[in-house]
């Protein structure tokens, strides 16, 4: 059932990043949280890919995990974050350090928890181009090419042009402090109006508390893009924004995509915000992922019986349902999670060795993976 | 209905994890763990002291005064008497042993000092609760009355009232505890009004409970927690705050002159003698600040328990 | 036409803004300004809008739980507006709310078995103890839970199941209305459904009128009759809940309705997306209050406050004019 536009992006687009049987455990007093158990999954390049479970289901640590963030009572206890097929794990600290800056970048719920709130945020971004080297020849690049295209539209100023040429012999030179500055500042202006936040000039001197919720997730989201990540994992960045806002960032996102060459890891428990703009989706359950697929399919085809059941139960903006389905029970507790496959305590379909057997994930279709002993393993 | 809720799979009932979790936050820190030991120790000692001392140990024996005679510990003190039979502390001014009357002054301190925080609790909770639920105008009043107390340093407050009201043991108490209520009203007013914000008072309202029963029924409940770990504290600072009064010479006579054993008073008596027998001041001393600093300790470890911050 | 149970005329909640020393009043926090609203007996009224429209307010003010500054509120065709104290307490009996936060809403050193029975103390409602502790196992029953779940306190149990005992707390007292302030919100969806069945299965069973409070619009579609669009402290329109899915009248409800992201891939659409933040409820702007967002504003509603104006039978708005979205043609209302 898969759409041809789905299948070119299933086969030609190359991974990114590859989770490879992640397990995390942590510490507590109550005992050892189990709270990953074996995830899988991969990001193309380019893609938006959604993340989405319930509360507790491990979105969250299987983020932090890829950008090294676990807290001190965590252990992984197995698995490969493969980033360009280099593992993440294997790395030291310091490594790793540089990875997470240069190629994956995080935006999470709360902003105000990642924004100095001493700082303007302009000059906080603007800080991030300043403070790498890394990003000193692409800065120059970028204003002679500003340059360059305001020439071929409407001329430049005399003083314009003195600067294109003096930026010209620059390129593989140092630059000052002072020009360093100016050209961060040019480019920090241009990302807050690739995020489009209001009168970028205004907003630049502003300081975070001064900022609404949304714009708040705009400076996150631009301070996430200047440094250019391979991977731009998104956590709940619309969860507590209102709806009409909520609406604005997912356009925002939805309009990224393909301008920026990040891919994007987008977690939610938001179906609707997945159907919206994602390509593809994994939907995770008690530290397991479930079911792999793209979008279009996952929605019309769901088969793990967990995504029947959330499927069937989330309820619809755009009809009335008489009768609201609910998957009966909650979600377990990850101390003593249940035995092989952990949704059987709420399966409707559970057979005999449902608590045996923890189900592999299989390619029951192209591009479509499930976790469940019904479809084999 | 669709849905057995009874199958929800709940949290594992916690009593006993709770208290295995208390137990770990108490233990892991080192200082907590001796503080929890030393205010446990100083209870047993005031609880079993007039088992231990024979009544005979408090009788004067002027032959023996102010000798010492343990050889772990050298003065360096050319003139120092030397007792004919070894004891731990040496003997103070009347010939008794050092060790027996510290040992008797620590019930008499640690009872003065738990009537003072009790009934600045009482007071506390009365008033705090009042001025916390109703607000406006008694909130008011019952706040400045408080920054008048706050306003004059207490330990001068409480030498003004005993010149006046005499040295008595009950006035002692009274004028300790005229300085340490204000601080308990305080409390438990912000641990009510924080508490009284919480939804389950609205809903509590919602159902048409009255105000003096969601006060006392949840809300001062709800409030106990903080009151328990800033009375644990106090317990030591009161018994500092008394001794050092007793020290200054506002007691009984005979408490004053150290005939009867208290903290304070046996460390100013040994000030006399604080370079020709140094023990009788230090020994003193030395159990008035373990003793306070015993408790202090264990305030901050049940802070710590209590911490709801830290429970879930 | 169904009798109305509770009737909301012209409802204003202002908080004052302290500061300054002299704790003088610098300006109001304009929470619910002028809203109208009323709920027949039996139905599900929705209340939507975004965060900080006044909701909440709008509810705990109906209940009275807060004085309203200006208004009147008829309860079963009673003004209960300046109700006080002991007055106040047979009212409380047929009136209840379900808050969001079910955790919080319970004494959290009550057992469930307390927190059933305190309210049959209160109103007098079970002789002895034998008959409380038998209601009790009645209404733990009826919303789904086990008799041994009386004995234990709210954080032995998970977010759906204090919900439960949140909403049997509140039948304790068998009222007539029941408030329902983003009952699910704190909740999964795979528990939300369970509860949202529950509330539907006990309104029809005991006969309840609700009014229910949500920012979620696919919930209030699957639950509610009739609904009221809320924005900046005033109801902006009111309609039955197919009609308002359907064919919205206000261009507020029209933009709110296509900002919600719908969970099927193929229905995928540009999201409709309404520019700027909603302002914030101190300064409300003058004429119609959603001026500065509506790409239909004219100069008009920059001087003339809308009044509620039904547009079609059952539909009410606070709009100047009768908009036709699909040609963007405006009739004066
Ligand atoms: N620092 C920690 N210590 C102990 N347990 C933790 C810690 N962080 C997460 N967990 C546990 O790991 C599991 C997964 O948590 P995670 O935060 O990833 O969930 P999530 O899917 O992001 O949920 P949500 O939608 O609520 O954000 C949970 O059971 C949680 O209790
Ligand atoms: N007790 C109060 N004192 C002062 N301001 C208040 C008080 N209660 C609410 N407000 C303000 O009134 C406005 C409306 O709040 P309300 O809680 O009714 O909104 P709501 O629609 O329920 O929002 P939400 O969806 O976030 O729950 C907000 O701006 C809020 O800050
Ligand atoms: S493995 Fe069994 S229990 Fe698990 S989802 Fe499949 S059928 Fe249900
Ligand atoms: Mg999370
Ligand atoms: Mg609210």
């Amino acid at each position: 059932m898969t759409s041809q536009a789905s299948v070119q992006r299933g086969s030609d687009h190359e991974v990114v990043l590859e989770v490879k049987g992640l397990k995390v455990s942590f510490h507590t007093y109550l005992g050892e949280v189990k709270a990953l158990d074996g995830v899988d999954f991969e990001v193309k390049r380019g893609e938006v890919l959604g993340l989405v479970g319930e509360s507790g289901c491990g979105k969250t640590v299987t983020a932090l995990a890829i950008g090294g963030l676990l807290s001190d009572n965590a252990k992984v206890e197995a698995g490969q974050i493969l980033l360009e097929g280099k593992d993440l794990l294997k790395e030291t600290k310091d490594e790793l350090r540089q990875t997470r800056l240069r190629e994956v970048s995080f935006v999470f719920q709360d902003p105000m928890t990642f924004i100095n709130p001493v700082l303007s945020v302009g000059s906080q971004i603007a800080e991030i181009l300043e403070s790498d080297k890394g990003f000193q020849a692409e800065l120059v690049e970028y204003r002679i090419a500003e340059l360059a295209r305001a020439e071929s539209k409407a001329g430049l100023t005399p003083a314009e042009v003195e600067e294109k040429r003096s930026l010209e012999g620059l390129k593989d030179k140092k630059l000052s402090k002072r020009s360093l500055r100016r050209l961060a500042k040019l480019r920090t202006l241009d990302y807050m109006r690739t995020v489009r936040l209001p009168d970028p000039e205004r907003v630049y001197n502003m300081y975070p508390f001064e900022l609404s919720g949304g714009m708040r997730q705009r400076v996150m989201i631009a301070m996430a893009l200047v440094r250019r990540p391979k991977v731009l994992l998104a956590d709940e960045i619309t969860t507590a924004l209102d709806v009409t806002v909520q609406a604005q960032v997912l356009r925002l996102l939805a309009d990224l995509r393909g301008k920026i060459d990040a891919s994007v890891v987008l977690i939610t428990h938001d179906l609707g915000v997945v159907s919206e703009i994602c390509d593809r989706v994994v939907v995770m359950y008690a530290g397991n992922v479930v079911e792999i697929a793209d979008v279009e399919e996952l929605f019309a085809n769901p088969m793990h019986p967990y995504t029947q059941g959330l499927l069937a139960s989330i309820p619809r903006p755009d009809v009335f349902t008489k009768e609201i389905k609910s998957i009966s029970g909650s979600v377990p507790n990850l101390i003593s999670p249940p035995s092989g496959c952990r949704f059987h305590p709420r399966c409707p379909k559970r057979f005999e060795r449902c608590p045996l057997v923890k189900p592999p994930l299989i390619e029951v279709e192209p591009g479509h993976r499930v976790a469940c002993l019904l479809y084999g393993g | 209905m669709e849905s057995k809720a009874g199958a929800e799979e709940a949290p594992k009932s916690g009593a006993m994890a709770d208290l295995r979790y208390s137990l770990h936050l108490m233990s892991r820190n080192k200082l907590v763990l001796a503080g929890s030991v030393l205010a446990a120790g100083t209870i047993l000692v005031a609880l079993l002291a007039h088992v231990i001392v024979p009544a005979s140990a408090t009788v004067d024996d002027r032959a023996i005064r102010i000798c010492w005679n343990n050889s772990l510990i050298n003065w360096h003190i050319p003139s120092i008497n030397v007792c004919p039979r070894p004891l731990p502390l040496g003997t103070d001014a009347y010939g008794r042993n050092l060790l027996l009357m510290i040992i008797l002054a620590v019930p008499l301190d640690l009872s003065i000092a738990l009537e003072i925080v009790a009934s600045a609790v009482v007071i506390g909770l009365v008033f705090g609760s009042i001025a916390g639920y109703a607000g406006g105008i008694v909130d008011e009043a019952i706040l400045r009355v408080t920054d008048i107390f706050f306003a004059v340093p207490g330990i001068l407050l409480a030498i003004v009232l005993m010149t006046v009201l005499g040295r008595t043991i009950p006035n002692l108490t009274l004028a300790v505890l005229i300085t340490w209520w204000p601080l308990y009203v305080r409390l438990i007013r912000s641990q009510v009004l924080s508490e009284k914000e919480r939804p389950y008072v609205e809903a509590l309202r919602a159902m048409g409970a009255g105000r003096f029963r969601i006060l006392f029924r949840h809300v001062v409940p709800n409030s106990i927690y903080p009151l328990i770990v800033q009375s644990t504290l106090d317990i030591g600072s009161v018994i500092l705050t008394v001794s050092t009064l007793v020290f200054l010479g506002f007691a009984p006579s005979n408490i004053a002159t150290g005939q009867t054993p208290e903290l304070g008073s046996l460390t100013s008596q040994g000030s006399q003698y604080i370079f020709s027998a140094p023990w009788l001041i230090i020994f003193p001393g030395l159990t008035i600040l373990i003793i306070s600093l015993g408790f202090n300790l264990l305030g901050d470890g049940l802070r710590d328990v209590f911490d709801p911050r830290l429970r879930r | 036409m169904a009798e109305a149970l509770l009737q909301v005329q012209d409802l204003y909640k202002w908080y004052p803004i302290k500061g300054g020393l002299l704790g003088r009043t610098n300006g109001f926090v304009k929470a619910v300004d002028g809203a109208t609203l009323s709920a027949e007996k039996g139905e599900t009224l929705g209340v939507v809008g975004e965060s900080g429209c006044g909701k909440t307010t709008l509810g705990r003010t109906a209940l009275r739980l807060t004085q309203p500054t200006k208004g009147q509120i008829l309860f079963d065709g009673q003004d209960i507006t300046s109700l006080k104290g002991r007055k106040l307490k047979p009212l409380r009996r047929r009136m209840q709310i379900v808050f969001q936060d079910p955790y919080a809403s319970l004494d959290p050193r009550q057992t469930v078995r307390s927190a059933l029975t305190e309210p049959m103390r209160i109103h007098g409602l079970a002789k002895g103890r034998a008959e409380a502790e038998r209601k009790a196992l009645d209404l733990i029953s009826k919303v789904g839970l086990n008799p041994d779940h009386l004995a234990r306190y709210p954080h032995e149990f998970s977010g759906g199941q204090r919900q439960r005992i949140a909403v049997a707390r509140a039948l304790a007292v068998s009222p007539d209305f029941i408030v329902l302030d983003e009952p699910t919100s704190s909740l999964d969806v795979s528990v939300q459904s369970q509860i949202l069945s529950l509330l539907k299965a006990l309104q029809k069973d005991l006969d309840l009128t609700y009014m229910f409070i949500s920012h979620n619009l696919a919930v209030v579609r699957q639950v509610c009759n009739r609904i009221a669009v809320m924005y900046l402290g005033r109801v902006v329109e009111m309609a039955e809940t197919e009609s308002l899915f359907r064919s919205p009248k206000h261009p507020y409800t029209k933009a709110l309705l296509a900002s919600v992201p719908i969970p099927d891939p193929k229905k995928r659409t540009e999201l409709a997306v309404l520019e700027g933040d909603v302002p914030s409820p101190v300064n409300i702007p003058p004429g119609c209050r959603f001026r500065p967002r509506c790409e239909f504003a004219t100069g008009r509603c920059a001087e003339v406050s809308p009044p509620m104006k039904e547009v079609r039978p059952g539909q009410r708005i606070e709009c100047l004019y009768d908009i036709d979205f699909a040609t963007r043609k405006k009739t004066e209302l």
